[in-house]
Parts: C-alpha cells; structure tokens; sequence
C-alpha cells in the first residue's frame, strides 16, 4: 500500500474512533433515512408490480364496459363482430339456508368467463362456470351458513347447490372492500333466481378479449356507440380506478419516504458540519507542517463514504425486513400475492445513502478543506463568510436535495413538488420557531440563573435549534395528522350514530311487495321503517346546460354529475329534512316540482328554480327546483339527494327501500322470515358494515402511522445529531458554570430546562400543523366533520417533550460527571 | 537562511483599510535564532505566518533557503513546509485523534518516509516522553504537549523552525524545559530558529532581536 494510503487508513481510522458518537448519530441518520425510503420504495413498487401484471386479470378482459345499468338491451342491439366474449353482473342479494342468513356479493358469469387470469375452484382446478343449478362460493360463507360443498342455498327464488369452494378470482380487486363473501353463478340460473328486478342495484361488465391487432378497431368502434353513463376502459392503460388509487397510496408513501430522508439528510448535515466545525484547527495544522489539501479531502470522503455504504446496508436489510409487515398491516386490502422486490431497491437504497450523505456532507467538507493554514494561528478568527455566500450555500444544498428527491420521485413535477413541500413546511417551522425563540429571550430578564442559562443557550447556537425544532415538529406532524383523521372517522360513523336510529337497510323491494312487507315488519317487531321509492337516473342537464358541460371544481361533484342517481318521490317533507330555502309542494302538486340536498346542489351548481333533467329508462324527466333540504347523514335513515313532487315518477320503474330498527334480540328470526317470504330482499346489517369499515380504517391508519413513525424516528435522528454536535459546547458551558461554582443540580436543571423547551416547542408547533392539515383533510378530501382529540393532542405535547428532554440530557450526562479540568483540556 | 524583501501586508476590512504589517526587509543567516518581540497586536504572528508560508504578502518577497516561495500556489507551498521547516505553536496544535508517537510520526510520513515511526520513537525519547507514546493529547498535561510538539516539529530535520510564543501557554518551568530543548536541538542540528515572543527572557536566548511596533521594525 502507498504511504499516503497507509496515512489516509491511519488519519481516518482514528477519526473514527475518536469521534465514534458523532459517526453513530451519522450511521443511524442514514441508516433510518435508507429504512424509510427502502421499505417505501419497495413496498410501493410491489404494489405496481401487481398492479401492472394483473391489470387485464383485475380489468376481465382485453377491453371493458361497465356500466350501473342493464346492459343488455345494448348487447341484444350489437352486430355480431362487437358482441362481448363475456357478461359478468355483480349485485348484494341474501343467501340462506332456512335457518341462517348471509349478505353476499353475488356475481352472476356468462360466455366465456373467465377470458384473462384463472379461475379456481377447490379440488377441481380451473374452472369457468358452475354447472346448471349450482353456485361456487367462498369459504367464509361455509362458515357463515353453517353448510358444506354439496349442501343446498337459497338465493333469490332458486335453491342451488354449493359446487365448490372459490380460491382464486382472477377479476376480484379487494376482497375487504366488498360487503359479503362471493357466490358465483351461472347466466342461465339468473332468471330463475329473479335477482334482476326493477330497480335492482347492479354493475354490468361487458367482456372483450381479442388478439392485439384488433383492440384499437374495435375500441374506436365501441367508443361510438357506447351507452351514456357507462364506462370502456382496456387493460393497457389498467384500471382506472384502481390505477388512481394506486398512484395516490404511492404518492402519499413516497412523500413520508423524502420526509424521512430530507430529516435524515439534514441530521448528516448537522453531525458533519458539528465534526468539521471542531476540526479546522487540527486540518490548518495540518496543512502548515506541509500536508497537502488531498490528504484531508481523502480522509473524510473515505471516512463518510464508508460509514454511508456500512449504513446503508443495514438500511437496506431493515427496509426489506419493514417492508413485508406493510402487506401484513394492510391484510386483504391489498391484491393478494404481491411479487417479490426487485434487487433493485438495494443498489438504489445504497445509492441513496451515499448521495444523501455526500450531497449534505460536501459543503462543510468543501470548507474545511480549503482552510488556510494560517487560521493555525488564528484560531479565535471565525472563517470569513458572507450573508450572500451562506444563502447561496443554502440554495445550493436545497438543490441538491431537491435533486434526489427529483430522481427517486423519478417524476420531476412530483419530486420537485415533494421537495418544495417540504422545504415549505420547514421553513414555516423554522420562522414559527424563530418568532417562539424571540418571545423566550425577552423573559430572560425575568427568570433566574436556570432559565436564562436554558435560553440563553438555545438562541446562542439558533441554527442548529431551528434545524431540530423543524425536524421534529415535522416528525411529529406525520405521526400525528393521520391518527387525528382517524379518530374522526370512527367517531363519525359509530359514535355519532344516534343510540335509537334504524339498524338495518331492506333493498330491494317491489311495489307490489310494500304493503306485506311493511305489515310483516310490523308483526316480527321492527320500528322506524317507512319504504320509500327509489328510482335509478342519470343526470342529463341543469338549466339547459349538458351535464358533461357543467362547469365543475372538484372530483366529488364531477363523480355526482356522471354517476347514476338514485332519486325519489314524496307527498309529505321527511320531519328530519330541515327546508333551507323555498317551501316544500302542496301534497296534491301538479307542478314538476324537484327538492335538492343542500351539498348535492352547491355541488352542480342548482339553485331555486333551476330546471333539471333526468334520464330514466330512455326516458327524459325535468322538475323546477323549489327547496333545497338540509339532511343528517349521520342518521342511518333512508334519504336521498334529489326528491321529485308525486305523480311525476310514478310510473318510473322503481324498487323501494326502508331503514328500520329491530332490537338484537329479534333481528336474526326477523331478517329470516323476511327472506323466507321474500326472497328478493337484501337485508343489510349496519353493525356488520361498520364493524367491516373499522377494520378498514384501522388497518390503513396502523400502515400511515407506520410510515410517520418512520418519519419522526428520523426527525429523532436529527435531535440525536444536535446533541452530539453540541457536545463539546455543552461540557465547555458545564465546565465553566462548574468552575464559576454552580451546583450539579442547577447544571442538570440548566440543560434539562433547555431539551424541555426545545421539545415542547417543536411538540406544539408539530401539533398545530397536524390539527390544521387534519382540518383541511377532513374538510377538503374526507368531507367529514373534525373535532380531534384534546387527550391526544395533550398526549402527544407530554411524550414528545418527555422524549427530547431526556434523549437531550441523557446526551449531556457526561458534562455533568467529569472535572471541570478534564472538560477544558478535551474541548481546547 | 530567511530573507524577506519590501515584505508588507494590507487587509480591507468593511471598506477601511488596515497596515498590519509595513514594507520589512529582513536577513536571518543559516543556523542563527533570531527573536520578533513587540506588544499584543504590533504583527508579530504576521510577520510569521508571512515568513513560513502560511499567509500571502500583500506586497514583498520572502525567499527561504534560497527558494523565493512567494510565488508558489499553496499546494507547492504546502510541499516546501513539508521539507524545509517545522512549526511550534503556542498552543501546541497536536491533532486530537492522533497518539503522541503519531502526532510526531505525522511529518514524517508526510515526507513519504518508512521509517517514520522508528524515528518518531526516537525524538520522543529526547524529549523524555517514551512512556506517553500511546497518549492522546487530551490526556498530556500543557507541558508535555508541548515537548510533543517539539519533537514533531524536530522529527523531520527541517532547516527552518518557527516557533510563535513557545512557551506562553507553559508555566516558568516547563517553559524552560521547553526552551531548553528547542536550543539544545538548534545547536545540535544547526536549524535556523524564528520565534515569536513577549517574554524577554525568551528573547534574551537568541542571537538576534528585532522589535515590531505597530507593523514597523524597529
């Protein structure tokens, strides 16, 4: 080995172990930061990987129409060339055995269904459809029902047999979203069963699966002819929906990912820039007795280079370790066998660490390196450095990270977005920070010796407190926002839900069937039930303007002006429906009379006396606007957004629907004896719906507080950086309070006070930003009413200034423990 | 030996402008000491730091055993220190992470010599600290340090010691020690010495005094 290798190893190698705390706060900063974004990144890219396997499996076919509508009449009108090589229907309906009841999602198959993925059966392998008379269901219905492969159930009119056991649904998204197990039935059994009634809520997917010269032609030729309010999409391009949500939860990780890494970089940055600060004499030293400027650029690019790939190692190994509880969080939320990560998050997440560390580690090392060697006798002179060279400085380390955070994003609108994001929500911290520090210094002049000991020291060194307030508070607002969301979202639909209110939905009933049904409810006891009309429309126009021109501002309203409505009629105003404008029709109205929900018509647009017009069943139907109604939809009642005057739908096909109340104690023989008679019915058990979206929420809250908690894990790192940067000042500070005769226990008040306060400030500032970005999630994107938790909140303030405060002081114990002497030798 | 010519520097500081030290011809011969005394602030470290290389003239030559290294970019200035001088500070600037046999071994190696720590071992046995080898310097007292400093700065054999307040942050007796030592070696090893002091006493050691008195010789 060369000597100037042999110098460097040796130059290095005593670095490190002299400042073997700043290396580790270093080794754990990027280490979390690696963690962060390798079980981000990889997790992500599996989720894609699915995603872009299964797009045709998920989509059915090569081409898709979907459609709330009955298809069929569109299907019989079709030439021969453009008729689908698949149907699939997709409704709720009750499935029962007599003597136990189950919701189900039943999915009725024709043609050649399966055409893309594989369809399996257990114990029989791959199948299609189930024979003439017979049903495949999932297991859990097995369980439900209390019945075995070969048993009988009743679902609509049919008794069918249980043929078989479904392991794998090709076409299936997310089982946990649906509201019951699956039943698989054949086309040919769907009119017997008399599951498609008027009114019926029901997806049609219309299946086409063709050789890839053929899918432009006939995409352009159905793209012609497609029927309003239905959907064609092709597995190129995916699922839309899915794609969106996809690209969103993808979207939502990366960010806390650059969150956890920006902290990370900025914790390198404080532990190297604190290590070099200290070594400019010893480096001026250096080069005066004739080393050249090489030598020292060597010894700490080897040393950071080393400690960055060490670090990322393990990042990488904790990351992939991390990332496969994120599938187990998220249970079946998630397609179900997600491909293995590429090895390309390793070389990636080495990477990373070495750029992070480089890109934060350069500019301090840069001006270390070009120390003049007379600073050697000038060590009180603080380096020159201009307000101009230290802003640009700051510009460009923003850049870099900018950079990174550009190339990982691999989208340069997202990441440059992410990274100004970011940059913002520090920088407010900081200058939040900056304002609490000034109030601070002015009471010094009022505390005693500990207080302004405590300040004093925080606004001395005010950069590196800054750094770590906004580090933290950043940590602790990803943390927290999401659990805020939560706990609102849970209250919002279990607690609030009034203690009497309706317990179960009955769908589907016929009007012939209304006045049984309504005595037979009576009769086994339920209260609270009132069936009510429900028509299927599509919105056509408002005040002559075409619904696809409507000029609409969110995805909310543009989703309620496509999507099929389902409207009603009424004589007398619902007693819950408060009127906020106009008056509600004389009962014996002649007059096209329309009531709108307040939010739906703020939505599109629709005031008093606006004409509106619906599409039902081909036909056109338009009313005035003459109310608009306030609805609680925290009641589980039957309500609806648009409400026509009597007469005008009357002849509209229709099924009605009623919420009703039946104590749990009669719930069960109630639901069957309803089915019993009516076998049409769908009965749904609002308990088990709620229990369902708990589970939902909760699981997707325990994976974002996963990566928050990733996330303020790194804004710890930057707290831990801080510390060791700042002990050599700590132990001159004890040193010399020591010397001047203050007590151990004012020193330990002294630096106790001072974590204290950083964490409190960075806690409260953390916690505002989370209640204000909560407020506009809940307002903005949930559309839900938001009260977060004071407990919480109180919670959060009490740990996180515990936390500072005693991973703060437990850095200073050693100021506290050693001589006066020993302080001062160690720190000149 | 050390020859300054028309030797001055200037610095701007916020617009004024400031003569630390005024136009200096100087002549030290070969193996002669030579002591820069003057109040706190006349320019002494200046002229010094000027002398060894470590700052740049504003004005002025300063040719150091017939080498004019004012022209030299600092790298090959770097080189020249490496091999013609070793330095004494007053507050002994050992580097922190290295033992004191390292410390003095650092020079050496510099030079790219094999034997570097051999005779590294060797200097500190003549400052009489060959059981402080494996010591880290936070763990030597100030007089011990500086003995430190001395052999690394004696190590290499330089033809040039400068020396800025040798003994001013050591107590009278490990300040003569020190002083002691540096002579001994200067008479053993014919090394031109510059040093820099307020203390007479020091000064009275070498051949020759020059006083500084607001960047002025006197």
């Amino acid at each position: 080995m060369a000597l100037t290798s042999q110098l460097v190893l040796n130059l290095a190698r005593r670095e490190l172990a002299y400042s073997r705390r700043t290396f580790t706060a270093l080794f754990l900063a990027i280490t979390i930061g690696v963690t962060a974004l390798t079980a981000i990144n990889s997790f992500a890219e599996r989720i894609e990987l699915a995603m872009a396997a299964r797009s045709g499996e998920l989509l059915g076919g090569d081409l898709r129409i979907s459609s709330q509508r009955d298809l069929q009449p569109f299907v019989d009108s079709l030439p021969p060339a453009l008729k689908p090589d698949a149907t699939v229907l997709e409704m709720p309906s009750m499935a029962s055995t007599g003597e136990q009841l189950q919701l189900v999602e039943v999915k009725v198959v024709g043609g050649n269904y399966p055409l893309l993925g594989e369809l399996q059966i257990r114990d029989q392998g791959l199948q299609r459809q189930p024979p003439a008379g017979s049903v495949w269901v999932e297991p859990s219905l097995l369980t439900q029902l209390n019945i075995d492969v070969g048993d009988t159930i009743e679902l609509g009119f049919s008794q069918l047999t249980v043929a078989g056991v479904i392991d794998h649904e090709p076409d299936r998204v997310a089982g946990a979203f649906s509201i019951g197990p699956r039943v698989i039935l054949a086309h040919a059994d769907l009119a017997d069963s008399r599951l498609l009634q008027p009114g019926s809520r029901f997806r049609t997917r219309l299946l086409y699966g063709r050789p890839p010269s053929e899918l432009d032609s006939l995409q352009q030729q159905l793209d012609k002819i497609l029927p309003k309010g239905s959907q064609l999409e092709n597995a190129r391009e995916g699922l839309e929906t899915t794609r969106e949500m996809t690209r969103q939860a993808s979207r939502y990780l990366r960010l806390t990912a650059f969150a956890g890494l920006l902290l990370a970089m900025v914790s390198v940055f404080l532990s190297v820039s604190g290590l070099l600060e200290q070594r400019v004499i010893p480096v001026a030293t250096l080069k005066a007795i004739g080393a050249p400027s090489s030598l020292v650029l060597q010894t700490y690019l080897l040393l950071l280079v080393s400690t960055a790939l060490a670090a990322g190692l393990v990042g990488v190994t904790a990351g992939m370790t991390l990332q496969n509880l994120l599938p187990q969080l998220l249970g079946n939320l998630l397609p179900g066998d997600l491909p293995k990560p590429s090895n390309q998050a390793i070389g990636q997440g080495l990477a990373v660490a070495c750029m992070m560390t480089l890109f934060a580690a350069l500019p301090p090392l840069w001006r270390l390196v070009k120390t003049p060697p007379v600073r050697v006798l000038r060590s009180a002179v603080p380096p020159a450095g201009s307000l101009f060279g230290k802003i640009g400085q700051a510009l460009a380390g923003m850049a870099t990270a900018s950079l990174l955070l550009i190339w990982l994003a691999q989208d340069f609108k997202l990441g440059a977005q992410a990274s100004a994001g970011l940059f913002l929500l520090m920088l407010l911290f900081a200058l939040a920070g900056q304002a609490i520090l000034a109030l601070l210094l002015k009471s010094v002049g009022i505390g005693g010796l500990v207080w302004r000991q405590a300040v004093t020291g925080l606004v001395r060194r005010r950069t590196h407190t800054l750094f770590a307030v906004a580090a933290l508070a950043t940590g602790i607002l990803a943390l927290l926002a999401p659990s805020l969301i939560q706990q609102d979202l849970l209250r919002q639909w279990l607690v609030k839900v009034p203690q009497n209110s309706p317990n179960h939905f009955l769908i589907g009933i016929q009007r012939e069937q209304v006045p049984d049904i309504t005595q037979l409810l009576a009769e086994l006891g339920a209260t609270q039930f009132s069936p009510q009309p429900m028509i299927r429309a599509r919105l056509v126009s408002i005040d002559d303007t075409a619904s696809a021109d409507l000029e609409l501002t969110t995805s909310r309203a543009r989703r309620m002006a496509e999507r099929e409505n389902n409207l009603s009629w009424r004589r007398l105003p619902e007693p819950n429906n408060p009127i906020l404008q106009g008056l509600w029709w004389q009962p014996n109205t002649e007059q096209h009379e329309l009531s709108l929900e307040k939010e739906w018509a703020e939505l599109l647009g629709a005031t008093l006396g606006s004409r509106i017009t619906f599409e039902i069943s081909g036909e056109q139907v338009s009313g005035v606007v003459t109310s608009i109604r306030q609805v609680d939809w925290e009641r589980l009642t039957t309500n609806f957004f648009v409400i026509f005057s009597p007469g005008v739908l009357a002849d509209a096909p229709s099924s009605y629907v009623t919420s009703f109340r039946v104590s749990e104690a009669d719930a069960d023989s109630l639901r069957q004896q309803l089915i019993a008679k009516f076998p049409n019915l769908t009965v749904i058990d609002m308990r088990q719906m709620l229990a369902a979206m708990q589970s939902i929420i909760e699981r997707l809250a325990s994976a974002v507080q996963f990566m928050g908690a990733l996330t303020l894990l790194a804004g710890g790192a930057v707290l831990l950086a801080v510390v060791v940067a700042e002990r050599g000042r700590v132990s001159q500070e004890a040193a010399l309070l020591r010397a001047l005769g203050a007590s151990n226990r004012q020193i330990s008040a002294i630096f106790t006070l001072r974590f204290g306060l950083l964490g409190t400030v960075a806690a409260l500032l953390g916690i505002f930003a989370a209640v204000a970005a909560g407020a506009v999630l809940a307002a903005r994107l949930l559309h839900i009413s938001y009260q977060p938790s004071m407990a919480l909140l109180g919670l959060t303030l009490l740990i996180s200034g515990l936390l500072v405060t005693l991973v703060g002081r437990a850095g200073c114990q050693r100021a506290l423990t050693e001589s006066p002497l020993t302080l001062f030798r160690e720190t000149n | 030996m050390i020859s300054a010519k028309k030797l001055s520097k200037s610095v701007s500081l916020q617009e004024a402008h400031f003569t630390i030290l005024q136009p200096t011809d100087l002549d030290i011969p070969a193996g002669s000491s030579c002591a820069v005394v003057g109040p706190s602030g006349s320019g002494k470290s200046t002229l010094l730091a000027l002398l060894a290389g470590l700052d740049s003239p504003t004005s002025g030559t300063v040719t150091l055993s017939g080498v004019n290294i004012t022209n030299l970019n600092e790298e090959a200035k770097a080189r020249f220190r490496r091999d013609h001088i070793g330095f004494i500070f007053q507050n002994f600037q050992l580097m922190p992470t290295l033992t004191a046999l390292e410390n003095v071994a650092l020079p050496l190696q510099l030079q790219g010599r094999r034997d570097a720590q051999a005779v590294a071992k060797q200097w500190l046995a003549k400052t009489g600290l060959s059981h402080r080898e494996q010591h880290l310097p936070a763990l030597l007292s100030g007089g011990e340090q500086q003995r430190v400093a001395v052999a690394r700065a004696f190590a290499s054999e330089p033809a040039i010691l400068f020396a800025d307040e040798p003994t001013g942050s050591l107590d009278g007796h490990n300040g003569e020690q020190v002083l002691a030592l540096m002579f001994d070696l200067n008479a053993d090893k014919q090394t031109t010495i510059l040093l820099v002091t307020h203390d007479q006493r020091v000064a009275d050691r070498c051949d020759r005094q020059i006083a500084l008195v607001d960047g002025r010789l006197q």
